[in-house]
């Protein structure tokens, strides 16, 4: 037992070697689509919208090719109803929704020192902190439709799913600006396993989010890389 | 490194296939589902359409998910049944659909279910469920003779003289109008009261809310223009008798069982100075139970030929409504007390059909309303509120009004002659 213990400690200071732990912060916008297979049973389709996407990630480079990534966002998933019977065609609702995400994802990169290509693989799990509809709905007289704007925090109901998780993954530009600051460019797509709509017991209606982001940010290197 | 990459890609699109499809959710304005193999399917269809698109979830407090999994065993019974007898009598069927539907608080509501395989005696029979209905007829106010008021009211207002009102003028009348679908009968008493005190009270009873399709045929040569002058001339006694000659107003909704919502523009806007918000209303924006759109004021401008300020002149509008005051006959008192300080109602707390539908309009209109077949009844037709109203914050659906003085029928005889008598002294001492 103690030789098994001696040898597994003897590979991961090999290993930490190699290692290296890097953190920064990032920013863009994110663009998300609902799967809603219950969805245009009137006229009504739905259509992604921008939001935005900030946050801290940190790396942890197992080797020269190999690094484990984890990342804490607030996301927006938001997407747009919009109706289109011809006399309810001004009619729409965008729906921003505001997710904690934490996204633990595989890191293959390849390239120069400089500049690399990253390919990341993995999960995330996310919490939905906010939501919110604006845009424009109808009311009827027996004459004559009309349309009001409204902007109105939703609150959660019971057939809401808050906790969300998925799949993660996409690709990275990385460039080396300095031995401790890297520039980097993500293209990343998170892809809900799990429905916010938790549906009833005798009908079920599955709601999914998929959403995009492209984001720029920075990595400041904590520990210089050694050679192996 | 290449076979790591290529095995977490693999995981990762097997993975992709784990979103699972939802199961068939009818919308209600799918009305070409009309036949069924099966009591179980029309069940299961029935029960479907309800929850994707009942617009009073909200409020409602039936447990939707204990009803299916308690009468869908129930339904298969009756499958069983038929095939072992070839028949289901109509009182089984309507006992458990009654059951089901039974509790609902959509006081609009009205099922209607063909029996799939009735007894030859029974060919043709319909079950009706009206749980608005049921729930009225339990009220401890609600009278046997409520299944006749209309003619009740209209006698005793056709001899309103010989009750010992002094009557200036009384102009009465049945009155059709057309619009697009609908083809009606509306009956109206206008009457120009005359208190002790030598002051006037224009007076008015409606049968149904049918203000707006009738004064739009004011100058016409037809039955329905002269409706129109009738109620132009109850208009013009509010808006050009002098103010020390006009005591009151009395819009009597007793009966009055609803109609066109427009037609707050006459009861309520000819007496606004600026728009005014009485209600909001919402409809189902998506098949979950909760999905609703956002609230929608609705608005009540100033009629562009009627005005009379009565709340800065203190003029005192009094409406009266009963147990069978419904759907517009009760949403006229609800508004009006919302915005014209002086307005007071008496009677009977009203019927409770406060939700707005739109039958005529185009199935795909929203995920709530009528559905099925409302001319022949294959198969089904559910009659059901298109929208939910709120009204001061309040979802009345099943409620309805409770008037400011409450006077109810069963204490008088059944006679309608009290309430009216409320009104007028409430006017005198004003």
């Amino acid at each position: 037992m103690k030789r098994l213990l001696l040898i597994i400690t003897l590979l991961l200071l090999n290993r930490m070697v190699f290692a290296q732990w890097s953190v920064g912060a990032y920013g863009g916008v994110s663009s998300t689509t609902i799967d809603r297979s219950q969805a245009g049973r009137i006229d009504e389709t739905y259509s992604s919208l921008l939001g935005h996407n900030f946050g801290a990630k940190a790396t942890y480079a197992v080797n020269p090719w190999f690094a484990i990534r984890a990342e804490l966002n607030v996301m927006q998933r938001n997407h747009r109803l919009q109706r289109h019977l011809d006399y309810l065609s001004p009619v729409y609702t965008d729906h921003v929704n505001t997710y904690l995400t934490l996204p633990l994802m595989a890191d293959f990169s390849f390239g120069t020192e400089r500049l690399r290509g990253h390919l990341l693989l993995g999960g995330f799990a996310g919490y939905w902190l906010h939501r919110r509809v604006k845009g424009v709905t109808y009311g009827m007289t027996d004459y004559e439709v009309f349309f009001n704007d409204f902007d109105n925090k939703l609150d959660f109901m019971d057939t809401d799913r808050r906790f969300d998780a998925g799949l993660a993954g996409g690709i990275t530009l990385s460039y080396c600006l300095s031995s401790h600051f890297t520039l980097s460019l993500d293209g990343l797509l998170y892809y809900d396993l799990v429905s916010h709509h938790k549906g009833y017991p005798q009908m079920q209606d599955y709601r999914y989010l998929t959403t995009s982001t492209l984001t720029l940010g920075i990595m400041y290197h904590i520990s210089r890389k050694v050679q192996q | 490194m290449k076979k790591i990459v290529i095995l977490t890609v693999v995981t990762l699109f097997v993975l992709c296939s784990c979103r699972k499809e939802s199961d068939y959710v009818p919308y209600i304005g799918e009305s070409h589902k009309l036949a069924y193999s099966t009591y179980e399917e029309q069940f299961v269809f029935l029960w479907k359409s309800i929850s994707a698109g009942y617009v009073f979830w909200d409020v409602d407090t039936t447990d939707w998910d204990k009803v299916y999994n308690r009468y869908l065993p129930r339904f298969q019974e009756l499958d069983r049944h038929y095939a072992d007898s070839g028949f289901v009598r109509i009182n089984e069927l309507a006992n458990l659909y009654g059951a089901v539907f039974g509790q609902m608080i959509d006081h609009h509501m009205m099922v209607v279910v063909q029996n799939l395989h009735p007894l030859p005696a029974e060919e043709g029979r319909l079950v009706i469920v009206r749980p608005g209905q049921t729930e009225v007829a339990g009220r401890d106010y609600y009278l046997e003779s409520n299944a006749n008021a209309r003619t009740l009211i209209q006698s005793f207002l056709e001899d309103i003289e010989s009750e010992g009102y002094t009557v200036l003028a009384h102009e009465s009348g049945t009155f059709p109008f057309y619009e697009e679908a609908i083809s009606s009968n509306v009956t109206y008493h206008y009457i120009l009261f005359q208190l002790p005190d030598g002051r006037l009270v224009p007076y008015l009873w409606q049968s149904m809310a049918a203000f707006t399709p009738v004064i739009r045929a004011l100058g016409e040569q037809s039955l329905t223009g002269e409706g129109a002058t009738l109620l132009d001339h109850w208009l013009r006694a509010i808006t050009d008798t002098p103010r020390s000659q006009l005591a009151g107003i009395i819009l009597d909704n007793r009966v009055n069982n609803g109609g066109y919502q427009d037609d707050l523009d006459y009861l309520i806007g000819t007496f606004l100075n600026e728009r005014a918000e009485v209600m909001q209303t919402r409809y189902k924006e998506g098949p979950g139970r909760q999905e609703y759109s956002p609230w929608t004021p609705y608005y009540i401008y100033p009629n562009s030929t009627y005005h009379r300020d009565i709340t800065v002149e203190k003029i005192p509008y009094v409406i009266l409504c009963d147990i069978n005051s419904a759907s517009m006959g009760e949403i006229e008192p609800l508004c009006a007390k919302r915005v014209l300080p002086t307005v007071y109602t008496i009677g009977e707390r009203t019927y409770g059909a406060t939700g707005p539908l739109q039958p005529f309009t185009d199935i795909n209109l929203n995920y709530g309303g009528p559905f099925g077949d409302g001319n022949d009844y294959r198969g089904h037709y559910v009659y059901t509120s298109t929208f939910e109203a709120s009204i001061g914050g309040q979802v009345l659906e099943g409620i309805g009004h409770t008037p400011d003085q409450i006077m109810l029928r069963k204490d008088f005889a059944s006679s309608y002659k009290p309430q009216l008598d409320a009104a007028l002294n409430y006017i005198a001492s004003y």
